[in-house]
C-alpha cells in the first residue's frame, strides 16, 4: 500500500473513530454520577488525540499530496468539490479541533459531583463535535467523487 | 472556584477563536498578502492559518484565566453553538459566492 493512501486512510479512520467517542462520551455523561465521570474524562481525552491524528494525517495529505488531485477537480465536470467543498472542509476543521481542545481542557479533572451548567457545556460541546465530525466525513466523500469524476473525464 | 475559572477564561476563549477563525479565512482570501506572509513561513498557508488559530485560543484563555472574567455560564452552551453556526455558514457563504 503507498504511503498516500495510508494517511489518506488514517485521517478518516481516526476522524470518524474521534466523532464515535464524542458519542460515546455523550452517553456515559447521562450517568455521571454513577460513577462514568471518569470513563466521560477519556473519551473526551480520546476523541481529542483521534482528532489530532486526523487533523495531522489530513494535513499531511493535503500539503505533500492534495495539490496532483485538486487540478484534476478543476479541470473535471466537478470543480466545486474543490472550490467548495475542500475549502469549507479544510477550515471548518479547525472549528472542530477548537472543541476538541476546548473538551480536552474542561474535562481534564472531571468528578461526580459536576454542577448542571457544566453538563451543559460538555453535552453542547460533544453534539457540536458529533455533528461536524460527520459533516467532515460527508465533505470528504464530496471531494472522493470529485476526483473520480475527474480522472474518468481524463480516461475517456 | 479555581476550575469553573478556568471554564468561563476557556468558553469565553473558544467563542473568540471561533470567530477568529472565520475572520482569518476572509482576511487571507481578501488580502493576498496575508496569505503569502502565512505560506512563508510554513509549508502552506493552511498550516499557518490552523497555528495561528490554536495560539490565539490558548493565549486567550490563559489571559481570560488570569483577568479572573466573568460571564455567564449558564448562556454559554448557546453562544457555542451561535458561533459556530454563524461561522460554518459564513465560510460556505463565501467560499460558495466566490469561486476561484
Amino acid at each position: 500500500m503507498q504511503f498516500k493512501t495510508v494517511i489518506l486512510v488514517l485521517h478518516v479512520l481516526s476522524g470518524t473513530l474521534g466523532s464515535s467517542a464524542a458519542l460515546w462520551a455523550m452517553v456515559d455523561l447521562k450517568n455521571i454520577e454513577n460513577g462514568s465521570a471518569k470513563r466521560v474524562s477519556n473519551a473526551c481525552m480520546a476523541e481529542f488525540v483521534l482528532t489530532l491524528l486526523s487533523l495531522l494525517a489530513g494535513g499531511l495529505y493535503y500539503v505533500l499530496f492534495y495539490q496532483d488531485e485538486k487540478q484534476i477537480i478543476l479541470n473535471g465536470p466537478s470543480p466545486i468539490a474543490h472550490t467548495f467543498f475542500m475549502e469549507v472542509k479544510e477550515h471548518v476543521f479547525f472549528i472542530l479541533l477548537l472543541l476538541s481542545l476546548y473538551l480536552f481542557v474542561i474535562t481534564r479533572h472531571l468528578h461526580a459531583a459536576i454542577d448542571v451548567q457544566k453538563i451543559r457545556l460538555i453535552k453542547i460541546t460533544l453534539m457540536a463535535i458529533f455533528t461536524l465530525g460527520f459533516l467532515m466525513i460527508g465533505f470528504g466523500e464530496f471531494i472522493d467523487a470529485g476526483v473520480k469524476s475527474g480522472m474518468s473525464k481524463f480516461n475517456n | 472556584m479555581m476550575k469553573t475559572q478556568i471554564e468561563k477564561a476557556f468558553t469565553l476563549s473558544l467563542i473568540c477563536a471561533i470567530y477568529f477563525n472565520t475572520f482569518l479565512v476572509l482576511l487571507k482570501e481578501l488580502q493576498k498578502p496575508v496569505k503569502q506572509f502565512l505560506h512563508s513561513y510554513l509549508l502552506h498557508h493552511w498550516v499557518g492559518h490552523g497555528i495561528a488559530v490554536i495560539v490565539f485560543f490558548l493565549l486567550l484563555g490563559l489571559l481570560f484565566r488570569r483577568l479572573s472574567v466573568n460571564v455567564n455560564l449558564q448562556k454559554m452552551p448557546l453562544h457555542i453553538v451561535s458561533s459556530i453556526v454563524i461561522s460554518s455558514i459564513g465560510i460556505s457563504i463565501f467560499y460558495l459566492t466566490n469561486v476561484h
